[in-house]
């Protein structure tokens, strides 16, 4: 069937399009609210970021100014450090040579006399020459340097040189290597 | 033109809400480009910015800390003791005053000693220690001559008292073979030890830390004995006298003196010249 009302169609496709429009409308303001709250969310996290950039900054000139404020005893205690790291590098150079020469004059000093000693700390090594009045007093001195007590000391001592002088006496050429002071 | 109009304000009244929807959308859409886009860039770099100052801050809070914390360190309050250790200058007067009273106490004679004049020139840098050269060394060779346990002595308590010292060549000779009772010759070399590394410091560098080693080196400090050569401070007289006698005279009183002196003089010339 026909329908000629055509005055009825008409209306009816109006309101449905007035409908679908205030439809849109509705959506549109939506969005648009929605983009106004991202956009104002934007600025509030933009100014929020630059307040506490601010606030940092502050506390940045604040802080060079105190630590500026102290810069003598800045340098006074980086010297202090570096004279300490000085003297522990030097420290650590140093060999326990006394102690082994008086070790070595302590524990011979009734068979032998130290009658030479050489020392180079670039060479790190220690040489001594022992004397000895006769033969047995030269063997308990080599019973000594083969002692355990001795080679726990000093575990690198190298018997280097004999000589027998005229008066019957023994010199005898010992090389050790020293350890160093500081561990 | 009429037409247009006309069109204009059918579409206005008959679809208002559809041409409002449109401005709408067009609107959020600036929004969106000028609000929201535009803005993520700026905010990124600002957040950056943020974080990278506060990194920062948080380096000058430790340094602050740090130089708070050190004027309290009891090692630190031993910096004294330290400078006298390791001098910052070539510690000349003190070596031979150690030299001197170790050699009293120990009971030896030093008898040769030589330093190379380079080494006793303040400007002059003779030796280097490292390539980043932090200290540096005065050698001084001397002999030492005495009973062998007294030579003995003298090379432990030199090596004891600062600034810091130590001997780094030794021969030593006995001629028992002649005399059993023989003194021994020492020859030695002592490096004597001073600081010369310049210091720098950077306003955001953290400050170095003591470790353990560190303080354990504080305490066999301690141990040394300290250097008894008075600091001089002033120009010492001689107490020579008042050479001149121009004691407690400013510079115009000694100007009249000295006018007066001359016109007397003159004046007696003219009244002999006279007679």
């Amino acid at each position: 069937m026909i329908n000629i009302n055509f005055l009825a169609n008409r209306v009816k496709a109006q309101s449905k399009q007035r409908a679908n429009d205030v439809k849109m409308f509705r959506i549109s303001s939506a969005v648009l609210i929605v983009m106004c709250v991202l956009m104002v969310a934007t600025f509030a996290f933009k100014l929020y970021t630059n307040i506490q950039l601010t606030q940092v900054n502050k506390k940045i000139a604040d802080y060079k100014e105190a630590i500026l404020a102290q810069e003598q005893t800045e340098i006074a205690y980086l010297i202090f450090v570096n004279k300490i790291k000085v003297i522990s590098e030097i420290y650590q150079k140093r060999s326990n040579k006394q102690e082994a020469m008086n070790y070595f004059a302590q524990n011979l000093k009734d068979q032998a006399d130290i009658v030479g000693m050489t020392y180079q700390e670039s060479e790190g090594g220690l040489s001594l020459q022992l004397s000895s009045d006769n033969i047995f007093k030269f063997q308990i001195v080599q019973e000594i340097l083969d002692s355990d007590a001795l080679r726990q000391q000093y575990q690198n001592i190298k018997k280097t040189g004999l000589s027998r002088g005229d008066n019957g006496s023994y010199k005898l050429s010992l090389q050790l290597q020293l350890k160093t002071q500081w561990p | 033109m009429a037409i247009s109009e006309l069109n204009y304000r059918l579409i206005w009244n008959t679809r208002k809400a559809m041409v409002l929807a449109v401005l709408l959308l067009v609107l959020a859409g600036m929004v969106l480009w000028l609000g929201i886009l535009m803005q993520i860039s700026p905010v990124q770099k600002d957040f950056q910015k943020l974080g990278t100052a506060k990194t920062e801050l948080e380096k000058f809070t430790t340094k602050a800390n740090q130089l708070t914390q050190i004027v309290l360190d009891q090692s630190f309050k031993q910096s004294a003791e330290i400078d006298q250790v390791l001098p910052s200058q070539k510690p000349l007067l003190e070596l031979l005053s150690n030299l001197n009273s170790v050699a009293t106490i120990s009971q030896v004679v030093v008898r040769n000693f030589s330093l190379k004049p380079g080494d006793i020139s303040e400007n002059t840098q003779i030796k280097t220690t490292s390539k980043n050269q932090s200290y540096n060394y005065l050698d001084l060779t001397f002999s030492v001559s005495g009973e062998l346990g007294k030579v003995q002595d003298f090379l432990t308590l030199i090596e004891q008292v600062t600034p810091i010292s130590t001997i780094t060549s030794i021969s030593i000779n006995r001629n028992i073979d002649a005399d059993r009772n023989s003194l021994a010759q020492a020859d030695l070399v002592l490096r004597s030890f001073y600081f010369t590394q310049a210091i720098k410091t950077t306003i955001t560098n953290p400050l170095p830390d003591l470790n353990q080693v560190d303080r354990k080196i504080i305490s066999e400090i301690n141990r040394l004995r300290p250097n008894d050569l008075a600091q001089q401070a002033a120009v010492i007289a001689g107490d020579r006298g008042n050479l001149f006698g121009l004691e407690n005279q400013d510079i115009e009183s000694l100007q009249q003196q000295l006018i007066q002196d001359s016109t007397n003089s003159s004046n007696e010339n003219v009244e002999e010249a006279a007679q």
